[in-house]
């Protein structure tokens, strides 16, 4: 029930699905974030190791062990992990002429349709998601991809479309990495002609700060992870390890924090308002039907879900190689639903019931469709306030006006 | 009956384009976007007539197939005669059937009896359409209100991306272009470079899915197929090839290609060069020989040799120069066009605004074709384009003018006409076009992240160290043309740049020169004495490497104009533009454009880098440049005109 903290030494490259071969002027671009499942299976790897590092747990083993992440985290030797989120798609940020590194901040929020309209929605009883006053100005196109966690948290409770200053608000997370190799001839130990190739890895430094200009002020980065149900005799340890492409090393070790916890109000505020509330995704999340959650809106706990509306940007495809023996090769690909996107969920069931779900069904738990998704940490789930007011806003023409 | 208004915006745009290894890719990419739009208007106009028809205002014979008229990703229009979901929905299956079509000309029978996985090539295929659609009710409501709601409720509905999972999913090999799809080529045919090249327009080990596929067989018009990037690169040396072709030398070192290199490496548009027939220019590159044989083979080994030494000759005897390696590609579209569609007060005016928008995209083709560019896109207010390097910027500054003219009539509520921002890469010929394509959109990024926008951003890519970008305003091309006219002349040597920037280092950097929170005046003159010196430093290296080479003098006026360049007084220097009206001026996030408020030397060194291209550029194509010396503020003036 251990919280690991896997701090990268080197670049970390995970590959997208882009065939690596030896061909020159080949490349191999890394993902902008790890997807739970290389996270999950580095765990699990590790965990199914020997002293010399050799493999040798069995396979279903190794798979009963519950892995929830990977976050974000600001890693400090000397303070506990500072936790990020991806941020929320429900937060637009625009930006502020007259001040710098600062940046309008609105909440998008699901609206009736105003009479007279209609769109071609997947189905009639969901809702658009916009802004209720329309915004002439173009959202920031850089703002930060990760959100430090009370900036988060407060998100979750207290939405408020209101005035941030970015460098407060969040980083923009790994920043890439472009590295060009040449491949040698091992006899004579000189370049190849023509062999150039290149790998793009993530390099895990907090640059956001451009006035801080000294190297040590840099915050490094890392990803935080919870470990749970690691059959005996296996276990984690500590130290050197590689993950990824390339076999990048990472330092890993144990942390005594814990994950963030459930804000103390945050329950009551979805009782009261009727049970409705916003799931936001931490993690990319597998749905069998594609953008649209299964499991999660079947009766589960005696509460029963009612998709409102929901915000999801284009879908990631994940693919990845299968070490199995006698499957080796590369897996299907899959769609999968980003993290930040923003599902708006009415609850039903006694209070007692709702409060048991969210707290221990849904806070930080995932919510794919099938077991093996949420047992590597897919679709990792947090809560958020819809208030009763914010569903009575209405689309408003330029001048406030209702449309 | 009630009148509709009604939007339709089409997808995948950037992703779906943006996958490309080949030009060719990169064109049909854009140009299927547009025949997909074609079909939707066409739809729309065959159920409720071409005046229906609000953007693109397009008459039925300009949205024909294959038309010479390119439609972009969103459809506006008027619905009065049926249900507006029954005209969207129809759009939609006009939409699928052309795609379907598409499809089956390019997969013909045998290539799909040839493909053990057609049937998953065809799924992706079928897939790849987003097509999303509100509409909005008139009575009631002003057009103006009728737009403005449909426009967020467009933007709110997209915020939904209700996407179907995969369902063609196997164990094979990846897209060598996304990564996001299943290679539809059967595993041993990819080993195979005469069956890839034959069947696929592919490279031996080039991984395709159905959607590559699709682009890459995908010829609507074999004339405009667009050049590769090494025959853009190619493209200055035309003259030299036309004045010193020696056709036997040449036909020697032909004869040492193998036969299918022959084949692919051949133009089927209209920017051939000279003597060199249907011959891509990409065959004058010995860098590219490397590709076209198989060097595990000791064999093969001896034929690059030949082929090497053979097309050494033919430089060495013609006394023609080696081409460049470089290339630039422009991307480019109108600044506040939003706004200025919002002041539209009613549906003729925004349909006239529309037609005038055709007719630049038009235009816009004349313009590059006359600067030996090749466009790939133009539509709407979108203009991407391939070009030589010596002909580039000036390029992008002709299509700027233009767009400013022909849009002066259109206001937005504040009186600003549309302007025309441009990203410019300059790229290597051997560089993957994908980041050519990121490189010139984040470029178009930062020019419009410039107060008041109507701006020029160039970043080069030399192979060698990080990409180096420079975003001003489009006088910033007059400058690029004299620095590198000066460059020509050798008036400024190669290391300046270098050479500027150490100075300024020397002298404090930043720190002590960079404008200050609530600075004296006392302070302030401080500085502009600082900022003089690193101006007279710029002078007093030109006037040395002159004197070290023997060479006569340079006129005062060279120094002048370099000196206030390098350095312009402080008054002169602008303070960043205020701009009450513009709503929509971002912030400036990125160093590059506080440039106002410092010493511009590191912008200035990319410049002279920039420069010290384009005038190499312009030596090969035996192309003098002009050198004007008139004063930088007469151009910042014109600027701010």
């Amino acid at each position: 029930m251990t919280v690991w903290i896997i701090e990268p030494r080197d670049p970390l490259i995970v590959r997208d699905g882009r065939p690596f071969s030896t061909i020159p002027g080949a490349r191999a671009k890394t993902l902008p974030f790890p997807y739970p499942s290389t996270i999950a299976g580095g765990v699990r790897a590790r965990a199914g190791q020997d002293e010399n590092g050799r493999f040798i747990a069995a396979i279903e083993d190794v798979l009963q062990i519950k892995v929830r992440g990977p976050f974000l985290v600001k890693t400090s030797s000397d303070h506990p992990p500072v936790f990020l989120a991806p941020a929320p798609a429900d937060a637009l940020l625009f930006p502020v002429n007259e001040v710098k590194g600062m940046a309008d901040r609105k909440l998008l929020t699901p609206l009736p349709y105003p009479d007279g309209t209609a769109s071609n929605l997947p189905d009639e009883t969901l809702c658009p998601v916009g802004l209720p006053q329309p915004d002439p100005r173009k959202p920031l196109s850089k703002s930060p991809r990760f959100w430090c966690w009370p900036e988060f948290e407060q998100w979750l409770c207290q939405p408020q479309s209101n005035r941030v200053k970015m460098a407060d608000l969040g980083v923009a997370g790994p920043a890439s990495d472009r590295r060009t190799h040449v491949g040698i001839n091992p006899a004579s130990q000189t370049g190849q002609d023509g062999a150039l190739f290149m790998t793009s890895g993530l390099a895990f430094l907090h640059d956001q700060a451009p006035d801080r200009t000294l190297l040590t002020d840099i915050d490094p980065l890392g990803l935080a992870v919870k470990v749970e149900n690691v059959p005996s005799p296996l276990s984690l340890t500590s130290g050197y390890a590689p993950l990824g492409g390339e076999r990048r090393l990472m330092l890993w070790r144990e942390s005594t924090a814990p994950l963030p916890e459930l804000p103390d109000n945050l329950v009551q505020d979805v009782l009261d308002a009727d049970g409705h509330c916003r799931l936001i995704l931490l993690t990319p999340a597998y749905f069998t039907a594609g953008w649209r959650p299964d499991w999660l809106l079947n009766k589960q706990d005696k509460v029963q879900v009612t998709l409102k509306a929901a915000i999801v940007n284009t879908p990631q495809t994940i693919s990845g190689w299968n070490f199995e023996d006698g499957k080796r090769g590369p897996k299907k690909t899959r769609r999968l639903a980003p993290a930040g996107s923003v599902y708006y969920l009415q609850l039903q069931g006694s209070e007692a019931d709702v409060r048991y779900w969210l707290e221990n069904t849904i806070w930080l738990q995932a919510v794919s469709d099938k077991d093996a998704y949420r047992q590597s940490g897919f679709g990792l789930a947090a809560i958020g306030t819809w208030s009763n007011e914010a569903r009575k806003l209405r689309f408003k023409d330029k001048e406030g006006n209702h449309a | 009956m009630t009148k509709y208004l009604l939007q339709i915006h089409i997808g995948p745009v950037q992703g779906f384009i943006a996958s490309a290894r080949r030009c060719r890719d990169l064109w049909f990419g854009s140009s299927l976007l547009s025949e997909l739009g074609k079909a939707v208007a066409r739809s729309i106009v065959a159920d409720e007539g071409e005046d229906a028809l609000i953007f693109p205002a397009a008459t039925q014979d300009q949205l024909k197939p294959t038309s010479d008229y390119a439609v972009s990703n969103k459809v506006v229009a008027i619905i009065s005669k049926q249900n507006p979901k029954t005209v969207a929905d129809k759009a939609e299956d006009a939409l699928r059937e052309y795609l379907s079509l598409a499809r089956d000309t390019i997969f013909d029978a045998a290539l799909q009896r040839r493909l053990q996985t057609w049937d998953d090539a065809k799924k992706q295929i079928d897939d790849l359409p987003e097509y999303y659609w509100v509409s909005v009710t008139m009575n009631g409501r002003t057009y103006k209100e009728a737009r403005s709601l449909a426009d967020s409720l467009l933007a709110a509905r997209k915020n939904t991306r209700n996407f179907q999972p995969v369902t063609w999913g196997s164990n094979r090999p990846k897209s060598s272009l996304d990564g996001v799809r299943e290679s539809v080529i059967d595993a041993a045919d990819t080993k195979q470079a005469d069956t890839m090249y034959k069947l696929f327009g592919a490279k031996a080990g080039e991984q395709l899915s159905g959607v590559d596929l699709l682009k890459r067989l995908g010829t609507v018009q074999k004339e405009i197929r667009v050049p590769s990037t090494s025959h853009m690169a190619a493209m200055p040396l035309s003259s030299q090839l036309k004045a010193k072709w020696n056709a036997d030398l040449w036909q020697n070192y032909l004869d040492t290609l193998p036969n299918e290199v022959k084949k692919q490496e051949i133009v089927l548009h209209d920017l051939e060069l000279p003597n060199m027939g249907d011959t891509d220019g990409s065959l004058l590159y010995e860098s590219r020989l490397l590709d076209y044989f198989d060097r595990s083979e000791n064999a093969n080994k001896k034929k690059l040799e030949e082929a090497q030494k053979a097309l050494h000759t033919f430089f060495h005897k013609t006394k023609i120069d080696r081409p460049g390696s470089y290339y630039a590609l422009m991307m480019g579209d109108g600044d506040f066009m939003g706004e200025v569609i919002n002041a539209q007060q009613d549906a003729a005016t925004h349909r006239n605004f529309s037609r005038i928008l055709s007719s630049f995209a038009l235009e816009a083709s004349e313009i590059v074709a006359k600067h030996h560019g090749a466009v790939i896109y133009a539509g709407g207010d979108d203009v991407m384009a391939l070009f030589p390097l010596h002909s580039a910027v000036q390029c992008a500054k002709k299509v700027a003018e233009r767009f400013s003219v022909l849009m002066s009539n259109f206001k937005n509520d504040h009186g600003r006409s549309p302007t025309f921002s441009a990203g410019i890469a300059i790229v290597h010929h051997l560089e993957p076009l994908e980041d050519a394509l990121k490189l010139a959109r984040d470029a178009e990024k930062q020019a419009k992240s410039i107060p008041a926008k109507n701006a020029l951003a160039v970043v080069v890519d030399k192979r060698s160290g990080a990409s180096r970008i420079v975003v001003d305003k489009w006088s910033l091309v007059d400058r690029l043309l004299n620095f590198a006219a000066m460059h020509q002349r050798e008036m400024i040597p190669d290391r300046l740049a270098y050479q500027l920037r150490q100075t300024y280092l020397v002298l404090g950097g930043n720190h002590a020169l960079a404008k200050k929170e609530g600075e004296t005046e006392e302070e302030k003159r401080a500085r502009q004495k600082l900022r003089d010196v690193v101006g007279l430093e710029a002078s007093r290296i030109i006037g040395r490497k002159r004197e070290a080479d023997g060479k006569e003098k340079l006129d005062d006026k060279v120094k002048a104009y370099i000196k206030t360049a390098v350095s312009p007084p402080l008054a002169a220097a602008q303070e960043p533009e205020t701009d009450e009206t513009a709503i929509s001026s971002p912030l400036p996030l990125t160093p590059d454009n506080e440039k106002e408020q410092e010493l511009h030397i590191e912008a200035i060194a990319t410049e002279l880098i920039i420069a010290a291209e384009i005038s190499q550029s312009c030596t090969l194509a035996g192309v003098t440049l002009t050198l004007n010396l008139e004063d930088e503020a007469d151009a910042a003036k014109e600027d701010a005109s």
